[in-house]
């Protein structure tokens, strides 16, 4: 077992993990260095094993980056088996480069394509009530999950060894983006609604819902329609350009 | 006007220098985020509700573009560091934020005309933040080869000091970019605003800005028929909570 | 139904599940690999990347291409990812009929440099020529909103 000081020392490591993102190797001298720590602990005295054990790891690594942790607690159970002997686990090095691939895709569909969304939602519809209470909002709704994942992953990678995978299967990430991704749709919802009850020329509360009800309206209109130009290829600067432009032009000239 | 441009691109690098840090090389918290980065440039300029107003914006406009494999989508930190910057230079430049006219209402005026300008003109300027980051996504192989070389030859080094290199450089270059795009970015922007006064005409111009930001927003997020529908029920909720209470 | 054909030496990950997923409004993955479905982790780790609203299949290279051929449901929107360009051409040799193939990860040691994601050797430069001969368009992105590069093929002899 390591120690609860080297625990922590991966979980500090695991926040570094793209310090030196490169495009070849990518998340690999991050990931070696994170659990290096873990490496000379578990080899110990064996020096030469530790440095073999640190070469192992030190190659191309990618997946999402909370995800790593998971995968690095895996791997120091691994270690410790091959250490010992043990022949029935996967080597560690190639239970990593079969994890990675899909372990990034459950991260980033879940943090960047579910998680994340929902917190930016609720974040800038808490900013239209409360001001600056708003990013403080985005980042405790996200953080809470992130944070959770770099240390109860690592544990369970611990605890569990190649199980890890059982582990967050039983999650059921993919499922719950999806969730995600409803919730912030009823945020956005609210989002729309109360920023039209905002804007300065609505006068009285009826007036006000009127705007709001107008605002849901455009914005839906204007989803389906950016779908369209997505799909055709058409970048967001340009459409901000397309749109921004004739209209600042507008603005500018229509004072004089 | 010269040095006050100048200090403010030095404060405002070196704070966008430490966010974008988030954004990649470290922590990954997400203060790296449009509706972080973008009050905290606020802050330090000294206009904070401006900066949130750019924040909450941008944010939903860079909602959906993902750093997935080796893909890198638009620099959304040193984007909104540089649109929340020139917003609030623009407002100072106006007079809107201080002396006896200073208040709420000029300083949302001031958004509204600020805001879209800013953003349009630092749109096409985020190709530099884009070089730098790439620069130095290719320069830290260097950081690999160096660690592994040692590793391989049995010397016993700390990989942790090589990852931070890569750290270091990402903050280097970073910050380099964004002093040279916000020197004469705010400079240009003091000279040009300080005898113009555009308030409400360019309501339109920020009314885009907002609606198309909830609109890639809710395209972003949309699953299927129930999510469109989630999303028109809550909002009609909201408006008739605004009806009657 | 097929409405994407991948080449990805990670098959499955953020790229696919994110990006081409929500564009290609795909219902279905269909991972085409001898040695993922060999392997019982692998197929595993895959499979949980489904949900409901996207099912994930891991097949060998034959049970795919029988899956393809009607035997699983043809109303489904699929994506059909391989982990390289000998398996595609396989597939399409047994009989599946594509137009355009998307290059997405392919990282060949000693071969020539299209993009960072792009590294192709001989052998595939050989099977692109083929399939371009047989009026399969050719497609470099890794993920749709980045631009697509040219793919150019190597001179016929000589000249890299």
């Amino acid at each position: 077992m390591v120690s609860k000081y080297t625990m922590l020392r991966v979980f500090l490591g695991s926040f570094f993990i793209q310090s030196a993102w490169s495009f070849e190797k990518m998340q690999g001298l991050g990931f070696a260095a994170a659990i290096s720590p873990a490496l000379r602990e578990i080899y110990g005295d064996d020096e030469k094993a530790g440095n073999d054990a640190v070469k192992r790891h030190l190659v191309y690594y990618n997946a999402h980056p909370y995800m790593a942790s998971p995968v690095i607690g895996a791997v120091m159970r691994l270690e410790e088996k091959a250490r010992d002997g043990e022949r029935t686990p996967p080597a560690p090095a190639e239970f990593k480069n079969k994890v990675m691939g899909p372990y990034g895709a459950i991260g980033d569909s879940f943090f960047w394509s579910g998680l994340r969304p929902l917190a930016s939602c609720a974040g800038a519809a808490a900013a239209i009530f409360w001001g600056i209470w708003g990013p403080v909002i985005f980042l405790a709704v996200y953080n809470t999950f992130h944070l959770w994942m770099r240390w109860n992953g690592l544990k369970k990678g611990y605890t569990l060894g190649e199980g890890v995978v059982g582990y967050i299967k039983g999650l059921d990430l993919p499922a719950w983006s999806i969730r995600a991704r409803y919730a912030a749709s009823a945020m956005l919802g609210l989002l729309a609604a109360s920023a039209a009850a905002r804007i300065p020329v609505s006068a009285g509360r009826v007036h006000a819902a009127g705007w709001a009800v107008a605002t849901v309206i455009v914005v839906s209109g204007a989803a389906f329609l950016l779908g369209i130009f997505f799909k055709k290829g058409v970048s967001i600067p340009a459409i901000i350009y397309a749109a921004a432009i004739p209209l600042i032009v507008y603005g500018a000239v229509s004072g004089f | 006007m010269t040095a006050e441009a100048l200090y403010d691109a030095f404060k405002v690098s070196l704070a966008g220098g430490l966010l974008s840090l988030d954004r990649t090389a470290a922590l990954q918290t997400m203060v790296s985020r449009p509706i972080v980065a973008a009050p905290v440039i606020g802050y330090i300029l000294g206009n904070p509700s401006a900066g949130l107003i750019v924040g909450a914006m941008l944010e939903l406009i860079f909602i959906g573009d993902a750093p997935v494999g080796r893909y890198i989508p638009v620099h959304e930190t040193d984007l909104s560091v540089m649109v929340a910057a020139m917003t609030i230079t623009i407002i100072d430049a106006m007079g809107l934020n201080s002396g006896v006219e200073s208040g709420r209402r000029l300083i949302a005026a001031g958004v509204v005309a600020a805001l879209p300008l800013s953003l349009v003109a630092m749109l096409p300027l985020s190709r530099v933040f884009h070089l730098a980051d790439t620069f130095t996504r290719r320069a830290n192989l260097r950081f690999f080869n160096s660690a592994q070389g040692a590793v391989e030859n049995g010397v016993r080094i700390s990989l942790t000091m090589e990852n931070l290199k890569g750290l270091a450089l990402f903050f280097t270059t970073n910050a380099l970019a964004l002093f040279l795009v916000s020197a004469p970015a705010l400079f240009l922007s003091r000279l040009i605003f300080s005898r113009t006064g555009l308030h409400w005409r360019l309501l339109p111009a920020f009314a885009w800005c907002a609606v198309l930001g909830m609109a890639v927003a809710l395209n972003a997020v949309y699953t299927d028929k129930r999510g469109a529908l989630v999303f028109a029920a809550s909002g009609i909720a909201a408006a008739i909570a605004f009806a009657f209470l | 139904m097929i409405i994407l054909v991948r080449v990805d030496d990670r098959l499955l990950h953020g790229q696919i599940i994110c990006a081409w997923v929500p564009f290609m409004k795909a219902d279905s993955l269909l991972v085409a690999s001898d040695e993922a479905a060999g392997d019982s982790l692998v197929s595993e780790i895959i499979g949980s990347c489904g949900y409901k609203g996207l099912n994930v299949y891991v097949k060998s290279i034959d049970d795919a291409v029988g899956r393809l051929r009607g035997d699983g449901p043809a109303k489904e929107r699929t994506i059909l990812i391989v982990g390289d360009l000998k398996d595609a051409l396989r597939i399409y040799d047994m009989g599946i009929r594509f137009t355009s193939i998307n290059l997405g990860n392919i990282h060949h040691e000693d071969g020539r440099r299209i993009t960072p994601y792009l590294i192709v050797n001989r052998e595939d430069e050989e099977i692109l020529r083929r399939f371009r001969r047989m009026g399969v368009s050719i497609d470099v992105r890794d993920v749709p909103a980045s631009p697509p590069a040219e793919y150019i093929p190597m001179m016929e002899e000589g000249r890299r």
